[in-house]
């Protein structure tokens, strides 16, 4: 029942969050708070194992669920990061969202000049908070369903609430860009539907670990796969299918921000990886030539495009492309450590980038709404919590010890090596050492932007700003902790994902 | 005496300064001395325990503790403690414990210093993690953490105040500035050294591939590996690449350009970082693998080209480097290039050993060469600090005439300046002539003329600038800016003793080393040579220490030739440089090439910075915001329009039918309304009317 | 019995009977002669009972009793609709039909 409860009750307690914020305000967050700590304590525990290593139990939790198959939450080497990631990040966005939203939300009711009143604010911190956990719990119910149809529902499930948490509450002409990010992500989706449903009908179930993959004759093989992939490439951002993502993760709400872009576009990889790995093993060997360049591409776009970007959150949102293609490119290693640093990666990035997300919306917040990095400068001073979880971001994204992005880093392209010297392949060689030498790109905009951020000239009309409350830097530095700790003692993650990749590309060779 | 040794002394080494270091901001609650002196006892903790392995080196034994790391990988962390790594954490143990001191008084008066010491202190302890590191893995963590202290400590003082720009600001070459803000200088100094980390990423990912394994041990036992990467032709890249990241750290070609501009840091940084520990740690990663490349091949001459690759890169960054500190205006550049210069030579000596048949000669000159330098080089380096405290300004033309002002600084200064010039019985006499010896054993007659030309002239150039140096700061006239400032009423003194202290007492090992130049240089040979054995089981001969004649007569005639030039010119003041340069045309051209740095920078400036900064720009412009972001917006205006197509639609079509239809009705009621007369009479004749129609139809 | 007038003759007298009263109650204005005119049609009904009693196969009884029953009802719907026009003309002050039209639809 463990992981059955993890996923559903913020979904049913949705509503008596909403009603219990109509009346408390902001403070319901700290009811959010908790509902997302015992969904994360619940997930940590199914995973904890008593065998000396950490993380490596499973669990596995089915219902009969007529005719679809079963409804199940599993929960193994694979899911363990992704969910782990998923809940500890909203957990401390939980916490982080309160004082934030409250100053944004006054925010926007003077930009309206609608009159604010108490009880207008307690409405709408309400709606948030009802929105956030259903959010999370669908994005914990992609990462732990065991069947294709049941995936899609929490697929498409985790598309709404966003929907709506970016249309009510995002800067810019957010009614736009809620509804283009609606429609492009519904697309992929659709997409994956399509390949879903061939899948489910030729292999003869929708239950994963009951799909034969035999079944599928050759001719649509190509298509399936083509479905699949661009439905979940279109959620992973990759180039070409990006084109939503800066738009989307630049105007919604700070918050959202660090969990749109770290937690949720990875899921494209799990699903990636879970589907193709596991099964349709054939389909994904010829396709990973494609997914190789495709996520080599992603890096160096996604990089370059950061360089040009003035507004702090659309930089960072070119970052997530960049840092996507990075996982992309893992996933065409055909390499268990590979694939082993595409996951970590996701966990890496999924720390480094909501610190970074955080820090952003640290100094919009302080900043009284500046967004324009030119406009910023020497803040390093004045906001030194802010600044310091800003460069350990950073430094994750980059892939600098002792932060968890070196390990993951080294991993993908170990795999990307490995891969290339087991198949005795030049080109693909190359293509490794290319990917590790655009590397670099990453660094420059990381540093460059640290350095019109927080160094330099202090603008006058920052004179007197400081760092914000406690309940917005202890989440910065929690996820500094985690960061670090991940990086030294990746064992946490690996311990239970290797094994497991061994076996699957084991059995492929 | 006993060698045994508690397991947790080389852990302790480097996590007691990084896990001090962690603490500092709680510290320095207590108060700024209290922080100060905790930040210095850390970096004291860590050198005794250096100390303590002592007894090791010397019998030359080993002594190699680990832990699981990651256990699904089979990768383990641990720690190496054999001569090469305890006399290397020695020496830096030790010197930096005296730069700690110095920035005692160096940084009097500073503000952030609870960050300044932090980092500092992570950086000691990084480094040693890199010394005593039994695995790349591991090392990499150091490597990168050394970076990081680096970058943040170019960066210091990060307001980038015009006085704190390296540089003359206003000068450029082909329109690339060369002078840069402390931020920019710490940007440009982690960008380029990741370069070099890439590179040696790529290096030990391949390595990792074939020998399944990041640790040395494990990796000079069993050779499969070599054999394996010989055969898919891949031996020769994987070693240039991991040393293409010693290259990067190092500052060697092409990746020098970021150490000259890392004088934006404090002096205390410039000697700490890129003069004593965190530039040798290339150098300290050649010596690590160099054995284990040489002795993992079944035939020498496999890997051979790694090694000439090696000894010619340091040979053209010495010489590359010596002739750009020979014009340099600015004190603290002109000992960045000669670091620069100077790591070249060890770089030199440890290719040339894998030249050679007689390994452990060059082996021992790179050695011998690193301690020393970084003994004299640290020295110079906070005497340099000390005269910029006292001046108030970083140029050398703006300074003259100070050894009757700062006496002390002036011995120590020249004695540094000596034994970096090669006088003999000086330390960096004996180390040279080592260096340039082992040269002499090159196999091959083309590469070892060549090499030992390019050294011999480098020497020149050193002894050169070593002393233009010493001239132009200490002797001749004051200048003019002195003179003003004199007249203002700052008298220059000589440095506080804290400040003087410790290069003094460097000054005085670079004499006692070079008064014992060959027992010190046996010391070495020994336990090195007890090291190669038992780590690469590679067989020493006995070798019995002999000045080569060749060797020690080419040091001095470039020190005569090289010191004769700089004392006519700077000393004696016999003949002024100016008025030479404006008589061979060629000089001065020279002289501005060399100024400006042989465009290098500017030619990486101008390719990749404002390269990539174009790229991402036209791509934004035309790709992205150019089709892109159209694409994007036809399909949800296509949507929106549609949708208010529909709106339309159900405006006018369907309501409009349900209008109609009730308009209709009202229409009809209010027509047949009429026939409600309330006149009887006409209901009547109605009523007749119908029953006459009827019987006729009935009818 | 063979009697001396056609029965077609008393069916022609009440026909015309009839159409007299329509005529009057269609083209007069004054409400006392619709009344009237109503008498003059029951009349003409009387006689329709009467003479067809009277010519039926064996005479029978039954119209002369219908005929009595139709004097006494309509004295009494002749008394109701005086009742009537003499309440509207103390509403109206008026007895013309056409201006009694407040009923209308």
């Amino acid at each position: 029942m463990l992981l059955l409860q993890a996923v559903f009750l913020p979904i049913i307690l949705a509503p008596v969050v909403y009603l219990v914020g109509l009346r408390m305000g902001k403070n319901v967050g700290w009811l959010a708070f908790l509902i997302m700590l015992y969904s994360t304590g619940l997930v940590l525990y199914s995973g904890m194992s008593n065998n000396g290593s950490l993380f490596t139990n499973t669990r596995l939790e089915t219902y009969s669920w007529n005719p679809i198959g079963n409804f199940g939450l599993y929960l193994d080497g694979l899911s363990f990061p992704f969910a782990a990631i998923i809940l500890i990040l909203s957990t401390t966005l939980a916490v982080y969202s309160m004082p934030y939203m409250e100053h944004r939300i006054k925010e926007e009711f003077h930009e309206n000049k609608k009159k604010f009143s108490a009880d207008a604010l307690n409405r709408k911190m309400a709606l948030y908070y009802s929105l956030y956990v259903v959010y999370v719990a669908g994005m914990l119910g992609t990462v732990l369903a065991t069947n294709l149809i049941q995936f899609y529902i929490f697929f498409e499930l985790m598309l709404i609430p966003s929907f709506f948490l970016i249309s009510e509450f995002g800067y810019g002409e957010r009614a736009k860009i809620s509804m283009m990010y609606f429609l492009w992500t519904h697309v992929g989706a659709v997409s994956l539907l399509a390949g879903i449903l061939t899948v489910g009908y030729y292999g003869g179930s929708f239950n994963f670990v009951e799909i034969a993959e035999s079944g599928l004759p050759s001719s649509i093989r190509v298509w399936v796969a083509i479905a699949i992939s661009f439905g979940l490439l279109m959620k992973l951002a990759a180039v070409g299918l990006h084109v939503w993502l800066p738009y989307a993760h630049a105007e919604s709400p700070t918050p959202i921000s660090a969990l749109l872009s770290p937690a949720m576009i990875g899921i494209g990889a799990y699903a990636f990886l879970r589907i193709f790995v596991f099964i349709l093993p054939s389909i994904y060997q010829s396709i990973v030539v494609v997914i190789t360049l495709w996520g080599l591409l992603t890096m160096i776009y996604g990089g370059l495009m950061a360089y040009a970007q003035d507004d702090i959150k659309r930089l960072l949102a070119y970052s997530s492309v960049s840092q996507m293609g990075y996982i992309i490119f893992g996933m065409g290693s055909l390499y268990y450590l590979g694939v082993t640093g595409s996951v970590f990666h996701y966990v890496s990035h999924g720390t480094g980038k909501a610190l970074l997300f955080m820090a952003a919306g640290s100094i919009i917040m302080q900043t009284g709404g500046v967004r324009s990095i030119r406009k910023l400068g020497g803040l390093g001073s004045k906001l030194p919590i802010t600044g310091i979880a800003a460069m350990i971001g950073f430094l994750a994204i980059v892939g600098v010890p002792p932060t968890n992005g070196f390990q993951s880093e080294w991993m993908i392209f170990a795999g990307a090596f490995g891969g290339a010297l087991e198949s005795g392949s030049t080109s693909k060689l190359i293509i490794a050492a290319l990917a590790l030498a655009v590397t670099p790109i990453t660094a420059g905009y990381a540093l460059l932007t640290m350095r019109k951020v927080f160094f330099g000239k202090l603008p006058k009309e920052f004179e007197n700003i400081k760092d914000p409350s406690l309940l917005m830097t202890i989440p910065l530095l929690f996820l500094c902790a985690l960061t670090i700790l991940l990086g030294v003692f990746p064992s946490v993650i690996t311990d239970g994902l290797i094994p497991l990749l061994q076996s699957a590309f084991g059995g492929m060779k | 005496m006993s060698t045994e040794i508690n397991f947790l002394i080389p852990w302790l080494v480097f996590a007691v300064p990084i896990l001090g270091a962690l603490l500092m901001p709680v510290v320095a609650r207590a108060g700024n001395k209290i922080r100060d002196y905790y930040a210095v006892s850390l970096t004291l903790i860590s050198a005794i325990l250096c100390a303590l392995m002592l007894p090791l080196a010397i019998a030359g034994e080993t002594f190699h503790h680990q832990v699981m790391w990651i256990a699904a990988l089979d990768i383990t962390a641990g720690v190496l403690a054999d001569p090469l790594s305890i006399l290397m954490s020695n020496l830096v143990g030790w010197l930096s414990f005296s730069i700690m001191i110095y920035s005692l008084g160096y940084m009097k008066g500073e503000e952030n210093m609870t960050r300044y010491w932090f980092l500092m202190v992570f950086f000691i302890g990084s480094m040693q993690l890199i010394i005593f590191s039994d695995n790349f893995l591991q090392l990499f963590f150091g490597w990168e953490g050394v970076g990081l202290c680096s970058y943040a400590l170019i960066s210091f003082w990060n307001k980038d105040l015009k006085k704190d720009y390296v540089g003359t600001v206003g000068k450029k070459a082909w329109g690339i500035p060369l002078a840069f803000s402390p931020t920019h200088a710490g940007s440009k100094a982690f960008l380029m050294t990741r370069v070099g980390d890439v590179s040696f990423l790529i290096g030990i990912l391949i390595l990792f591939f074939f020998s399944g394994t990041f640790d040395f041990v494990k990796l000079s036992e069993n050779h499969s590996w070599a054999v394996d990467l010989a055969q898919s032709g891949l031996l020769i890249p994987v070693a240039v690449f991991i040393f293409g990241g010693a290259i990067g750290k190092s500052a060697q070609f092409p990746l020098q350009e970021w150490l000259p501009d890392a004088m934006a840091g404090p002096t205390s940084v410039s000697a700490l970082i890129h003069a004593a520990t965190m530039v040798k740690a290339g150098v300290f990663l050649i010596a690590r693998i160099g054995p284990i490349f040489i002795t993992a091949v079944e035939n020498v001459a496999t890997i051979m080209p790694f090694f000439e690759f090696v000894a010619w890169i340091g040979a053209i960054t010495a010489f590359l480097a010596a002739s750009q500190a020979m014009v340099s205006k600015e004190l603290k550049k002109v000992l960045a290039y000669s670091t620069i210069s100077q790591i070249g030579y060890m770089m030199l000596a440890f290719g040339v050993a894998g030249m050679t048949s007689n390994f452990i000669a060059g082996y021992v000159a790179g050695f011998f060469h690193l301690a020393s330098h970084a003994v004299f080089k640290a020295g110079l380096f906070m005497a340099a600090g000390a005269i910029i405290h006292a001046t108030h300004t970083k140029y050398m033309t703006d300074m003259g005439g100070l050894r009757t002002k700062m006496p002390i600084t002036f011995v120590a200064m020249t004695i540094a300046a000596g034994s970096l010039a090669g006088i003999p019985l000086l330390s960096g006499f004996w180390s040279k002539d080592a260096i340039l010896a082992s040269i002499l054993d090159v196999e091959s007659s083309m590469s070892l003329i060549s090499l030992y030309a390019i050294a011999s002239i480098t020497a020149v150039m050193t002894a050169f600038y070593s002393f233009r140096m010493i001239g132009m700061v200490f002797f001749g006239k004051p200048s003019k800016y002195i003179k003003k400032l004199e007249s203002s009423g700052k008298h220059i003194r000589e440095a506080p003793v804290l400040m003087y202290a410790p290069y003094v007492v460097l000054a005085i090992i670079t004499v006692a080393i070079g008064l014992t130049g060959p027992t010190v240089e046996g010391f070495l040979e020994n336990s090195l040579a007890h090291h190669l054995e038992y780590a690469v089981h590679m067989e020493i001969p006995e070798h019995v220490f002999s000045l080569n004649r060749i060797a020690v007569s080419t040091s001095i005639i470039a020190v005569l030739i090289g010191g004769g030039f700089s004392y006519l010119f700077y000393i004696g003041n016999r003949m002024s440089p100016d008025q030479v340069i404006t008589r061979i045309p060629i000089l001065s051209k020279l002289q501005s090439f060399f100024e400006n740095r042989w465009y290098i920078n500017s030619l990486y400036y101008i390719v990749f910075i404002n390269g990539s900064l174009r790229l991402s720009k036209f791509i934004d412009k035309y790709i992205e915001t150019g089709i892109l972001s159209k694409l994007n917006t036809v399909v949800p205006d296509y949507s929106i329009s549609s949708s208010q197509t529909g709106g339309k639609f159900d405006k006018y079509v369907v309501d409009g039918t349900a209008t109609r239809i009730a308009n209709l009705n009202l229409f009809l009621s209010r027509n047949i309304r009429k026939l409600q007369t309330g006149i009887a009479e006409q209901y009547v004749f109605v009523f007749t009317m119908g029953i006459i129609a009827l019987i006729i139809l009935l009818g | 019995m063979n009697l001396l007038v056609p029965l077609i003759n008393y069916f022609i007298l009440s026909s015309a009977l009839l159409c007299v009263g329509i005529y009057g109650l269609i083209a007069k204005r004054n409400a006392i002669r619709l009344l009237f005119s109503v008498e003059i049609i029951i009349n003409a009904a009387i006689i329709n009972f009467v003479a067809f009693a009277r010519y039926h196969d064996t005479p029978l009884i039954t119209g002369q009793t219908f005929s009595l029953f139709a004097i006494a009802l309509a004295a009494t719907e002749a008394a109701v609709g005086l009742a009537i026009i003499v309440q509207a003309f103390r509403l109206n002050n008026d007895i013309d039909v056409l201006e009694l039209k407040k009923l209308r639809g």
